[in-house]
């Protein structure tokens, strides 16, 4: 929507609301009619309130919040690190290059319960969990920004007879910042499906645990709000990602995904 | 996506590889029987179990009921996820109502669904079902939608000059230009259907690949989960390589959508 003016998009916006004030309407008057499957938003609401009371919530967003953190970071400069050496090295690209495509169709939710048995359900383990879902998206990107940068300026910096660590920082780095921001942001949205494998499987720790509980007491009110919250806080993180890789690259705009 | 590979494999590469390869699969062997002995799947037991698990009636019952609840899963998702894709991408205010959800959905992680699906729909393959649904549905809208919005604005000016009455106009202008993204949306469903599958089973503790998964972790029999896991990979990637030809098929300048 381009050629409308603030105007138009205060009444998307303002849609927007109505639409989720009519599902909220709706979703109170199911849970009226059928309160014990479908808990009412007001009931929702009160659950999470009373764990933000007691202090289940706010220890259990850390410790969520941590994990992803620790995993995201370990991810990132494994992804970011290992990318831009495949782009320098070309025995290292020939050789495990393809490996690196292979091992990205692994589905980790399929490796947790084999983790679960070698590695225990300790913070490393779920933090390998994290790391190993995250990864691939920004190591791939990174490696196909590095190569990406103009073959001139390569070639020009060798002419010099630049060094490395410059020719790492003036051509490399900022050539390559863009592809790896689209895939940290694929990565924030990755590391978070991985924390929740983590916390399911692994061990019922966080929002994870306190949703796995909540379900196996058939507590819908807990369940909905919690699922709820899990939703807002993907879409926030989802929105930080995006700025994120627009900060980075405001002419790539629109090329992702 | 052949973005890492050469484009001419020189002799090196090839070498290189298995020189890989063989690194890999030694370190791995070596590692999982000094330190994790019966914790961790080792390269040779995997290949001494590959035949045996493969043809075993209990994985091949759970491979049978893995693969016909996602094609199953995948027709109930895609085809209402791109009929919805069309919609919400042509009209503008179905598209501003149904925002918030379909992008608080598409963000959130479908594993975070299971618990509530478990106590809406019980501890059964219509959780199952229902949640492969889902992870399809919504990668097949929101790519649809971006695919109906996309259509170049001067196309419609002509169906206008024209007056291409509604019906044709969706058959024949916005249908094909929305025709790759709708493809590429399946794209990214099939791989999501078959990780929510796994996810399902493990917490609904439904047969399948995933219960074939966890048991067998679960009682030391690390290879034989391991070939399970394998098993789901090479779903995984013979189902995005056969949309990948599709999407070059009906579109040959489409880049693919990587999820």
């Amino acid at each position: 929507m381009k050629r409308s003016g603030s105007d138009s998009r205060l009444r998307a916006v303002a849609i927007a609301l109505a639409g989720l004030l009519l599902g909220l309407i709706a979703w109170q008057i199911a849970g009226q009619r059928d309160p014990v499957l479908l808990a009412t938003p007001v009931r929702s609401f009160e659950a999470l309130v009373a764990m933000v009371g007691d202090g289940t919530l706010p220890a259990a967003l850390l410790d969520t919040g941590l994990l992803f953190l620790v995993g995201l970071a370990a991810a990132i400069v494994g992804g970011v690190g290992y990318g831009l050496a495949l782009s320098r090295s070309r025995m290292l690209r020939g050789s495990t290059g393809w490996l690196v495509f292979a091992l990205q169709s692994v589905p980790i939710v399929a490796l947790a319960p084999l983790i679960l048995a070698a590695f225990g359900f300790g913070f490393g383990a779920k933090t390998l969990v994290v790391f190993l879902s995250a990864v691939f998206p920004i190591l791939i990107n990174t490696a196909e920004g590095a190569k990406h940068a103009p073959k001139t300026l390569l070639e020009v910096a060798r002419v010099h007879r630049s060094g490395e660590w410059p020719l790492w920082r003036d051509v490399l780095v900022p050539h390559t910042l863009p592809y790896a921001m689209s895939g940290i942001r694929q990565g924030i949205a990755m590391a978070f499906v991985g924390t929740f494998i983590a916390e399911f499987f692994l061990q019922a720790t966080g929002i994870g645990g306190l949703l796995l509980s909540a379900s196996a007491r058939f507590d819908s009110a807990t369940v909905l709000g919690l699922t709820v919250l899990v939703s807002v806080i993907a879409a926030l993180l989802m929105g930080l990602g995006r700025r994120l890789e627009k900060a980075f690259a405001p002419w790539r705009e629109g090329s992702t995904e | 996506m052949t973005t890492l590979t050469m484009k001419a494999p020189v002799r090196g590469d090839v070498t290189g590889k298995i020189v890989a390869v063989l690194v890999l699969l030694a370190v791995w062997q070596i590692a999982g029987s000094t330190f994790l002995p019966d914790y961790l799947p080792t390269p040779f037991g995997v290949l001494t179990e590959l035949v045996p698990t493969l043809t075993s009636s209990a994985f091949l019952t759970a491979f049978g009921e893995t693969v016909g609840a996602v094609l199953l899963g995948l027709v109930l998702g895609c085809v209402p996820g791109t009929a919805a894709g069309l919609l919400i991408g042509r009209v503008t205010w179905l598209r501003q109502i149904s925002t918030p959800y379909i992008s608080g959905l598409y963000a959130m992680p479908m594993l975070a669904i299971v618990p509530m699906a478990t106590i809406w729909f019980g501890y059964n393959n219509v959780t199952r079902v229902i949640v492969i649904a889902l992870s399809a549905f919504l990668p097949c809208a929101v790519s649809t939608a971006d695919g109906a919005r996309s259509l170049p604005a001067n196309l419609g000016d002509v169906a206008r000059v024209l007056n291409v009455p509604r019906g044709r106009f969706v058959l024949d202008f916005v249908l094909p230009s929305a025709l790759p993204f709708a493809v590429a949306g399946v794209h990214i469903a099939v791989g999501r259907a078959l990780v929510g599958a796994a996810a399902v089973e493990f917490l609904a503790n439904i047969d399948g690949l995933g219960t074939f998964i966890l048991t067998n972790a679960r009682s030391f029999a690390q290879n034989q989960a391991f070939v399970g896991v394998a098993v789901l990979a090479l779903l995984g990637v013979l189902a995005r390589a056969g949309t990948e030809r599709l999407i070059r098929r009906v579109a040959p300048w489409q880049q693919t959508h990587q999820d």
